[in-house]
């Protein structure tokens, strides 16, 4: 009796070690003592059901089991409730039909009552490949990322079903007799629904990775667009200036004649003109020397031109920011297009809109105030509704801006009246 | 009375400053005393002998001494100093930031920029010229609201921890919370037992903040959130020109 404990123990720390392993893909460890804690609960527990000879209806075992689990891991990990629910029972999935095959190829050749030592041993090594197959396939650690809500579903489902359908083979198998083919045919079955449940990971995975590449190619799209544009116009304004160089000697001896008639108004509107004459074309709004925020506020500017808004720029930035340029062109990008929408509903002499970006106590800190006359709309958590018709597509700009300052464990200040309404942006230096 | 000093080796700029801010003295009857320099040492030696200034004008492309390093020296010994970069560039670097300027102006310098910006600093300055009151050894006690870095409590007293020293007196920090909102002076409350000065920190991060002296202290997880939207708050405000 003791030494079947202790070979039981041994098997059930293997198993939590594996365990550890598959969650620790999907979640991130919530603090170390914690997990340990609940690992040692779950060895008591499975102690105390040996130990008292507790037998239960298999359907009841794997709701048992599940619970267990889902106990074990709700804890020691952090991460959304959902996504605990769902890998615990893919977890669950991936054991029990990894018993049943152990024990399919056993029964073949160990009868009697010590087929269980060898089940357990067989289906811990076969869960531990699986897992293994698993880890090493998975190209993204999925740990921050959010399934969205239709794949909730079936991700849950497939492994729900796989279930149903393995212990449905079993029975079948139990009543059809103890034959050689039954035990191939069953275990074979069971293997496919595996096999089944381990290519939806992979599959799942790497479209999760064709998916987020896309965006990103999609960004640096963008991206590229608005950095063209402003490597047109710098080269225009260079090409201005090259030409002055060569002026500057009939310049001056139009200066000096007009110091010589006396001429001082003259004198001053000229130098003006060619002091305006520097790098930049008068179409570059923005120059503050920090390209990626140039480039953006000058295509928005000039995209814009025919609105006749009233656009004013406070911008002291060092050339380099700390953050990543993507993140600058969703966030500033998304906020100026908000900004924009809103200012167009305004009669036409009305409208302006003020742009503030300034680096203080190592915090970037990005405020749009804009001329203002509606009425918002707010949702759960308070945060704003698009008051676009389009909910779905418009909506996103904010939530992308929300999700992006969430990236620096930033904030977004909201701020409005009836004239005027002005978001506040804060990012801090990432360590 | 405000104390200003101007930093700038081109004559043409300085006198123009100069006379801006006598104009904008004339106009909106403030009392300021202007001090002239035409090089970031001189100015330098002149503060670690003791000349104190409520706001400096500094020219960042002086050739002896440039203004970032004055900017440095200077932060070195006064920690409050509102410092307003004068430049010709419209690009900055970094280290220009390490110093935390009040504003940036370009050359030529617009008049109404000019006083736009002079008007914003002196607003600072003026908040910061209020006192803290508090009540020890049956003494009623007071010290100026701008040199103090930040208070702490420990169960039922309260260390104020200025430039020099270190007073206590015995109170609740939130009594002190209080008090202080009706100063301009922004504090935060970044941790049950510490109340910190907002212009003597250098570095706000998600989870400590960073003072000018270099100490770092931690804000707790329950102030974290509260505090991250009271800098947008406080940014929001202090930047909308």
């Amino acid at each position: 009796m003791i030494e079947s404990i202790i070979i039981q123990n041994i098997q059930i720390i293997f198993f939590l070690c594996v365990l550890k392993q598959y969650m620790n893909l999907y979640l991130s460890v919530s603090r170390q003592k914690i997990l340990l804690l609940s690992g040692v609960l779950y060895l008591i527990i499975k102690m105390l059901v040996v130990i008292f000879d507790v037998q239960m209806h298999p359907i009841l075992n794997i709701l048992y089991n599940v619970s267990l689990l889902f106990l074990c891991t709700f804890f020691s990990f952090k991460g959304k409730l959902y996504k605990k629910i769902i890998y615990v029972v893919i977890f669950e999935m991936l054991w029990l039909i990894v018993e049943l095959i152990s024990g399919y190829m056993i029964s073949l050749f160990i009868k009697g009552d010590n087929k269980g030592f060898y089940i357990t041993s067989i289906s811990m090594i076969l869960l531990f490949t699986v897992v293994q197959l698993i880890v090493s396939n998975v190209k993204n650690s999925n740990k921050h990322r959010d399934i969205s809500q239709k794949y909730r579903i079936l991700l849950l489902g497939v492994p729900l079903i796989s279930m149903i359908m393995a212990v449905v083979i079993y029975y079948f198998s139990e009543q059809l007799g103890d034959s050689v083919y039954m035990v191939i045919i069953s275990s074979v079955s069971t293997g496919l629904l595996l096999l089944l449940n381990i290519s939806l990971f992979i599959i799942y995975d790497r479209l999760m990775e064709d998916m987020r590449i896309h965006k990103v190619n999609m960004l640096y799209h963008n991206q590229l667009e608005i950095f063209e544009k402003q490597a047109e116009e710098r080269e225009d304004a260079i090409l201005n200036v090259i030409n002055l160089r060569h002026d500057i000697k009939n310049h001056l001896i139009y200066i000096r004649e007009l110091i010589d008639m006396n001429d001082r108004g003259e004198v001053i509107t000229y130098l003006d003109k060619l002091l305006k004459l520097t790098l930049y074309q008068k179409s570059e709004f923005s120059r503050s020397g920090n390209v990626v925020l140039d480039s953006l506020i000058n295509y928005k500017y000039t995209k814009v031109k025919q609105y006749n808004i009233d656009f004013q720029l406070h911008i002291t930035v060092p050339i380099t920011l700390p953050y990543e340029d993507g993140d600058l062109l969703i966030i500033l990008g998304n906020t100026l297009d908000n900004a924009i929408e809103a200012v167009v509903k305004i009669p036409k002499n009305e409208r302006w809109i003020m742009i503030s970006i300034h680096t203080q106590k190592n915090a970037l800190a990005i405020i749009v105030r804009n001329a203002y006359n509606g009425d918002l709309r707010k949702g759960k958590n308070n945060q704003l509704l698009t008051s676009k018709k389009d909910h779905i597509h418009h909506g996103i700009g904010l939530s992308s801006i929300y999700k992006a300052v969430e990236k620096y464990m930033g904030s977004i200040d909201i701020n409005y009246t009836d004239k005027e309404f002005k978001i506040s942006i804060l990012l801090f230096k990432p360590e | 009375m405000i104390r200003v000093a101007l930093c700038d080796d081109e004559k043409v700029i300085t006198s123009k400053v100069e006379s801006y801010l006598l104009e904008i003295q004339m106009s909106h009857g403030i009392e300021m005393s202007i001090d002239v320099f035409f090089d970031g040492s001189t100015l330098s030696s002149h503060i670690s002998r003791g000349s104190e200034y409520d706001l400096i004008y500094l020219d960042i492309e002086m050739e002896k001494m440039n203004g970032v390093d004055a900017a440095r020296w200077i932060r070195e010994i006064d920690k409050l100093v509102l410092l307003i970069y004068i430049s010709s560039h419209e690009i900055y670097l970094k280290e220009l930031f390490e110093v935390e300027p009040f504003r940036f102006l370009g050359k030529p310098i617009n008049k109404e920029e000019f006083e736009h910006v002079f008007l914003k600093a002196y607003e600072k300055i003026s908040s910061n010229n209020q006192y803290f009151e508090f009540k020890y050894n049956r003494e009623i006690r007071k010290i100026p609201i701008k040199d103090i870095q930040f208070f702490e409590s420990d169960k039922r007293v309260i260390y104020i921890y200025t430039n020099d020293e270190m007073e206590k007196f015995y109170g609740k920090l939130n009594d002190v919370e209080k008090k202080l909102k009706s100063s301009k002076v922004t504090f935060l409350r970044i941790h049950r037992s510490y109340l910190v000065n907002y212009n003597y920190v250098k570095k706000i991060g998600v989870n400590s903040i960073e003072m000018l002296d270099g100490t770092v202290h931690e804000i707790s997880i329950e102030q974290q959130k509260k505090l991250r939207q009271k800098y947008c708050m406080l940014i929001g405000g202090d930047i909308s020109d």
